[in-house]
């Protein structure tokens, strides 16, 4: 049993591995992935918003302020020295209905065409009019009538202003300059890091020096088209946008550092839990199957004992259970066919005995006839050799009469095998000579009564033919756990049809035929002790006949 | 069963590689990023206050995006021959005697101004335009200096100076590279062998102190680290301008003016953005910018000094002999390496005088 392929179990093992550790893995891994998905799309998503408002706002108010110089420069008397009350009120009034809808105040400069204020020098972040084409008038002196928006001042993160100008053919620039700090409220509202730059990377705004290098220019890393980045080995989600395009760019960027340490502290936790779970699997999944296939096996033990001849064992099953149900009727059904065995055993044992009984009383009546046809004459010829001879008949007559026993010695058998030689000396005279040759280690051997007389009749009966003398050799000995008991005579011997007939007849369940000494033993034999023991004829014509009766080696208790 | 298990496992494989490729598209679009194709990119040892409004103002008039780099001159020519990224297409700085001995480095150029540029400060080697004019000064910090004297090289020789005196790696910065090629011919009275004497001494007092970056000098002075600073006038003159109480030294031992210079590097896929960077910081725009409000003295003939800035007439001006100094700049940095071994065996000298070519 322990040697037995456990298909069964195995199965069973694997099928709890592949349908409770797999689909744990697989759904984990799955629902990870989306789950880190959903996050960081919508950490994304609110990236994408706010950057979105940034550019949005930046947008209004830079249209707020184009918008306001188109209207400015309509006025008249801008640039006179000395203009009216009126004009000024008028200017004013523009000036602040724009600082109010923009929300974000922008300082107002008229410029003549030398670049004076009033007769003032421009503050210096403009640039000079001047000796040098420089700065924001240069710009404005390029394109005459256009609007030119500049970054000013961009490397210092304090003071970088916005100026929005634009040369007017009437005689001078208007400048409209927001600071960075009066747009500084734009970032208060935002959870995310934002930076706006100009077109070259100067920072106007910005709330994440992480991105700034030391010059106050947006990181290479930033300005690339990448939604993640990672700096210094953090993640970050980032977003880009222009603003007035050309001119300014929004980033927004937020660190997805707490979803990256949540995922890994939560992943951990999971593939700990996982793992444990694995484990428990692989090893305790041995033990539950083999305890849950127990009665199975047990089963399948039993039936397999069956099947050997074994009828004796009985399933004991306890678990309340379908195997409970095919354990119960095995068992009833192992109960019934062992009665019915030991009935069929009896059975055959007392028709073995009576049909053993019958063959052992059978004597050969030819035998019979012969013998005492010779005793009739011997009581004419010799009176005191019939009176021996019929001696000898009634003791063997006695002998096979004696139905107590089916069994005796072969001392025994050989003591009243002399009766039957005497007769057929006393028949044959010179003509017959019978020698014997038996190891005394088999004489104690247990045998049928009367296995010997019929070979030597046999030997008798296909011997002599026309032959004058008969020669019979009768040996007994042990090979191995068998009785070897051979009887050869160099008689005339039997022809290939004759002993193919023999030893055909004798595997006849029925006997009808006259050959009945040598039926009657084979077949005693068989009923005795079963096959392979039994007689064997040998013959060739012209060369003896041998007879071969094996037996179980068996002695005298 | 088997089947079962083999479309889990078929499965689980593809979850894992679609996971790799997200992790991996991530990591390349990271790494692509810092692209530097369309940026004119500068090496230049000036300071950030010099660089920001002349690159800023260019980045404006010509919309060509520049990108700076920023170190000494001797490591930023080592990078620029070592062809690092991001690869330089202008050196715009490092003053004429520590570029001119890698001038192999770059292409010729004769810039679009260089008729205005006054006589002494014409490009003769056909590669290196000329920038501006810088004296060699020392910058002293006016809280600390107490009262010691502090006129010229001599008053460096004061105990009370010990260690407190900044200066660069002469090997590493053109500053210190001018100072002490100034020293040699102010304290040797023109005969640059009869200056080491002092070399020698100065070398002592300085206490094994020798600073990477010319940066670093000026900075030094200012924040209070040093007293007195080896260094160029614009700087220096840049801290007087803000406020800080720093004073200007010319030496009156005698100070050589040198030219820094601005190149184009050889084999540059920007040539005509890098033609305009130079016709640009050598026109009469920037070089009045520069002059009225960066520091610096002009090449041009037709712009004006700056008013705050002494006239070159009133300072104790004196030559070099070009020539020569070319030929023994690595024997007088090896020379002068010796020297501070000798005065810190445990100092370490910036970077290798054996690496400058004569």
């Amino acid at each position: 049993m322990k040697k037995q392929e456990r298909y069964f179990q195995d199965e069973l093992r694997r099928l709890l591995i592949s349908y409770a550790i797999v689909p744990a893995l697989v759904f984990a891994l799955v629902s990870g992935v989306i789950f880190v998905t959903v996050l960081l799309y919508g950490r994304y998503r609110s990236v994408q918003r706010e950057n979105q408002y940034v550019a949005e706002e930046l947008q209004r108010v830079l249209d707020g302020y184009v918008g306001g110089l188109e209207e400015l420069e309509q006025l008249p008397d801008l640039f006179a020295p000395d203009s009216g009350v009126r004009e000024k009120q008028r200017l004013y009034e523009t000036i602040y209905r724009l600082q109010n809808e923009t929300r974000y105040p922008a300082d107002f400069h008229v410029f003549d065409r030398d670049g004076k204020e009033h007769g003032e020098e421009p503050p210096e972040y403009l640039g000079r009019k001047g000796d040098a084409n420089w700065g924001i008038f240069a710009a404005m002196d390029r394109r005459p009538g256009q609007v030119v928006i500049q970054l000013r001042n961009g490397w210092d993160s304090q003071e970088g202003v916005l100026a929005i100008g634009k040369s007017v053919e009437k005689g001078g620039y208007l400048v409209f300059t927001i600071s960075s700090r009066q747009m500084q409220p734009i970032l208060n509202q935002l959870n995310t890091q934002v930076i706006v730059t100009d077109a070259f990377g100067w920072a106007y705004l910005g709330n994440a020096s992480l991105f700034l290098t030391e010059n106050n220019q947006v990181r290479a890393a930033l300005q690339g088209d990448d939604w993640f980045l990672t700096v210094d080995g953090k993640g970050y989600l980032a977003v880009r946008q222009a603003v007035e395009p050309g001119c300014l760019m929004a980033y927004s960027v937020t660190s997805i550092q707490n979803i990256v340490t949540s995922l890994v502290s939560s992943g951990l936790l999971m593939a700990t839990a996982l793992l444990g779970m694995s484990l428990w699997l692989l090893m305790a999944s041995g033990r539950v199957t083999e305890k849950k296939t127990a009665d199975f096996y047990q089963i399948l033990d039993v039936l397999e004992q069956v099947k050997q001849g074994n009828l004796d064992s009985a399933i004991s099953i306890r678990s309340e259970n379908e195997f409970q149900v095919i354990a119960d009727a095995c068992n009833e059904m192992m109960s019934g066919l062992k009665e019915q065995l030991e009935k069929n055993q009896k059975m055959a044992v007392l028709v073995a005995a009576a049909q053993n009984k019958q063959l052992e009383s059978q004597f050969n009546p030819h035998f019979l006839f012969n013998t005492l046809e010779n005793i009739r004459y011997m009581c004419k010829l010799e009176p005191a050799t019939a009176e021996r001879m019929v001696f000898n008949l009634s003791g063997l007559l006695r002998y096979s009469l004696n139905g107590s026993e089916a069994e005796v010695t072969l001392r025994e058998d050989m003591e009243h095998l002399e009766n039957y030689l005497s007769i057929l000396q006393y028949r044959f005279g010179e003509r017959f000579h019978c020698r014997m040759e038996v190891e005394p280690e088999v004489l104690e051997c247990r045998i049928p009564k009367l296995v010997m007389q019929p070979m030597i009749e046999n030997a008798v009966k296909y011997g002599f033919g026309k032959q004058e003398k008969l020669e019979v050799e009768v040996k007994a000995y042990r090979n191995g756990d068998r009785l070897m008991m051979i009887c050869r005579d160099d008689g005339v011997g039997m022809t290939q049809e004759l002993v193919y007939e023999l030893t055909h007849l004798l595997d006849q369940e029925e006997n009808s035929s006259r050959h009945c000494g040598l039926y009657n033993i084979h077949r005693r034999i068989l009923l005795l002790y079963g096959y392979p023991n039994g007689v064997e004829i040998r013959s060739t014509e012209g060369y003896g006949t041998t007879l071969i009766v094996r037996l179980p080696f068996r002695r005298e208790e | 069963m088997k089947t079962v298990r083999k479309y889990y496992i078929c499965l689980l494989c593809l979850i894992a590689l679609a996971g790799c490729a997200a992790i991996g598209q991530g990591a390349g679009k990271t790494q692509g990023t810092g692209s530097t194709a369309e940026r004119l990119v500068v090496y230049c040892p000036h300071p950030f206050g010099l660089i920001n409004p002349i690159v800023s103002e260019f980045e404006n008039q010509t919309g060509i995006p520049v990108e700076v780099v920023t170190g000494g001159t001797g490591g930023l020519l080592d990078r620029v021959a070592a062809k690092e990224q991001p690869e330089c297409d202008v050196f715009w700085g490092g003053s004429l005697t520590s570029v001119k001995p890698r001038a192999e480095l770059f292409e010729d150029y004769i810039s679009a101004n260089e008729d205005m540029v006054r006589e002494e400060f014409r490009n003769a080697e056909g590669c290196l335009t000329r920038f501006t004019d810088l004296p060699s000064v020392l910058m002293v910090n006016e809280n600390l200096q107490g009262d010691i004297s502090i006129e010229g090289y001599q008053d460096l020789l004061d105990p009370r100076l010990k260690g407190k005196i900044a200066m660069c790696s002469p090997s590493s910065s053109s500053s210190a590279w001018e100072h002490l090629i100034n020293m040699l011919y102010a304290m040797g009275d023109g005969e640059p062998e009869e200056g080491w004497d002092y070399v020698g001494q100065f070398v002592a007092n300085l206490d094994g102190v020798l600073l990477q970056s010319s940066s670093a000098v000026y900075q030094g002075v200012a924040d209070g680290s040093f007293v007195v600073g080896l260094t160029f006038e614009e700087p220096a003159a840049h801290y007087v301008s803000v406020g800080t109480p720093i004073r200007i030294v010319y030496m009156k031992e005698g100070v050589i003016s040198r030219p820094d210079v601005v190149g184009i590097v050889r084999g540059t896929c920007h040539r005509e953005e890098a033609e305009q960077f130079v016709d640009f910081i050598t026109g009469k725009d920037a070089q009045t910018v520069i002059t009225a409000s960066l520091d610096r003295r002009t090449v041009r003939s037709d712009v004006k000094g700056a008013e705050y800035l002494p006239d070159k007439e009133d300072i104790h001006i004196i030559y070099d002999d070009e020539v020569l100094t070319g030929q023994k700049k690595a024997q007088w940095l090896e020379r002068f390496r010796e020297l501070y071994e000798q005065s810190a065996p445990s100092g370490q000298f910036g970077g290798e005088a054996g690496d400058e070519a004569p």
